[in-house]
């Protein structure tokens, strides 16, 4: 889920695109504003949010390819955040919530509700559920018209090493600002094809990405307001038990290790070039038993094992994890250390040689 | 080996290229002779490479390019 934004230029613990090089030395001056990181947060929210300070709405969204393994359907009746319906289709998971107050009930076909799914269903209702990781920290942004990337970054390194909890960056784009994309380590979303609806500019076009960075994405093929919402749509008939829900925690690599219950033997494959020792972070999410049923690649020492890492973590087997007696699907930074050899090296061609091997350089 | 924009410092850079013959990386050389790394590789786009070949199969390599200016 890690992404490098290449381009993207650290401004006093800000992150700015190129096109904010506009507001550097040297650079004709481009309109913009600089805001306070939480303004921009907030306005963006306001904007590109259906729920933030939203009005009741029917949305239908489809995801991937029809088929194929990370398709689906989402489809949201939503009135305010205490009173609404969901329905969530996939090809192994399928979820009918409806939750009125206090009254929640939920019907599951399946017993993993996988992360990619849920990223499109947060990008309806909870565009970004890390908000107070980055509410009360100071920062700005630049915002204007022409400026098409502007982030807000946290990256605490308590002893030198990134605190995956709290890592993350929101982006905007305009002087609204839209919301353009969030990333932490468990959650990944871009949003894109911005159209009005009401007062705020919806994004019709969601992607995330799955395994080794392969995109997934939505299409927002209905929005419309709900001018009377029908309460029999939220109607709960039967009451679905906080035990009988599913849902996840996102728990340290120091909680995880607590856990763990079967560790495989890992024989790690030989590499051609780089480092034959080290780590990698493979992003892990278990389904309620314990047993990690999804993984992607996030950060390595090796490019070259992250693959092997992400099939290894696979066979890993947590005790489950308990949250008031009720087991919980578990997502988490799983560290990995690697020993490998240097075998077949990459071969390294010289300036003579490379003559030979280039075309169409005119 | 390519050209750049005249007047422009000769420059080694190091490219990586995959077993399609696709460019995948470009980096400049620590303490190379020239001054305009970003120009030395903004000039590579629009080169292809061969596939290079080791008893007859294609393998991922790296190589160093000279640029120069005309």
């Amino acid at each position: 889920m890690s992404k490098l934004w290449l381009g993207e230029l650290m401004l006093g613990g800000v992150f700015c695109s190129i096109s904010c090089w506009a507001q550097m030395p040297g650079f004709s001056q481009m309109p913009g504003e600089k805001v306070d990181g939480e303004v921009a947060l907030d306005r963006a929210l306001r904007t590109s949010s259906l729920t933030f300070e939203g009005k009741p709405f029917h949305a239908v969204m489809e995801i991937g390819t029809a088929g194929t393994d990370y398709s689906g359907r989402v489809e949201v009746w939503w009135v305010d955040a205490t009173k609404y319906r969901l329905l969530v289709e996939s090809p192994k998971f399928s979820q009918e919530k409806v939750v009125n107050g206090d009254q929640v009930s939920e019907e599951d076909q399946g017993d993993y509700y996988p992360r990619w799914l849920e990223n499109f269903v947060l990008a309806v209702l909870d565009p970004v559920p890390m908000a107070k990781n980055f509410r009360g920290r100071g920062g700005a942004v630049m915002l204007g018209p022409q400026i098409t990337r502007s982030c807000l970054q946290r990256d605490d390194r308590p002893g030198g090493i990134t605190d995956q909890l709290t890592w993350g960056s929101v982006c905007f784009s305009g002087s609204e600002p839209h919301l353009s994309s969030v990333q932490t380590m468990n959650v990944y979303m871009e949003y894109k094809d911005w159209k009005k609806f009401n007062k705020k500019q919806i994004a019709r076009t969601y992607s995330t990405d799955v395994l080794d960075y392969k995109p997934v994405e939505g299409r927002l093929i209905t929005l419309e307001e709900t001018k009377k919402p029908d309460e029999a749509m939220f109607t709960v008939s039967g009451m679905t038990s906080v035990g009988q829900r599913i849902s996840t925690a996102f728990v340290s690599t120091l909680k995880e290790e607590s856990l763990v219950e079967q560790a495989p033997a890992i024989e790690w494959p030989s590499v051609r070039e780089g480092k034959t020792e080290g780590y990698m972070i493979v992003y892990a999410r278990t389904d309620r038993t314990g047993q990690v049923r999804e993984s992607a690649k996030h950060n390595s020492d090796q490019p070259g094992l992250e693959s092997f890492g992400m099939e290894a973590a696979l066979r890993y087997k947590f005790k489950p994890l308990m949250v008031n007696g009720v087991p919980q699907q578990m997502e988490m930074p799983l560290v990995l250390h690697f020993t490998s050899r240097l075998d077949d090296p990459l071969p390294i061609l010289t300036a003579d040689q490379m003559k030979k091997q280039m075309r169409d350089c005119e | 080996m390519n050209e750049m924009p005249r007047g422009t410092p000769t420059r080694i850079v190091k490219v990586s290229v995959n077993e399609d013959g696709k460019l995948t990386g470009e980096g400049t050389v620590p303490n190379a002779v020239g001054s305009n790394p970003v120009a030395a590789i903004r000039s590579l786009e629009g080169c292809s490479f061969l596939p290079y070949l080791i008893n007859g199969k294609a393998t991922y390599y790296h190589g160093y390019v000279e640029m120069w200016a005309r």
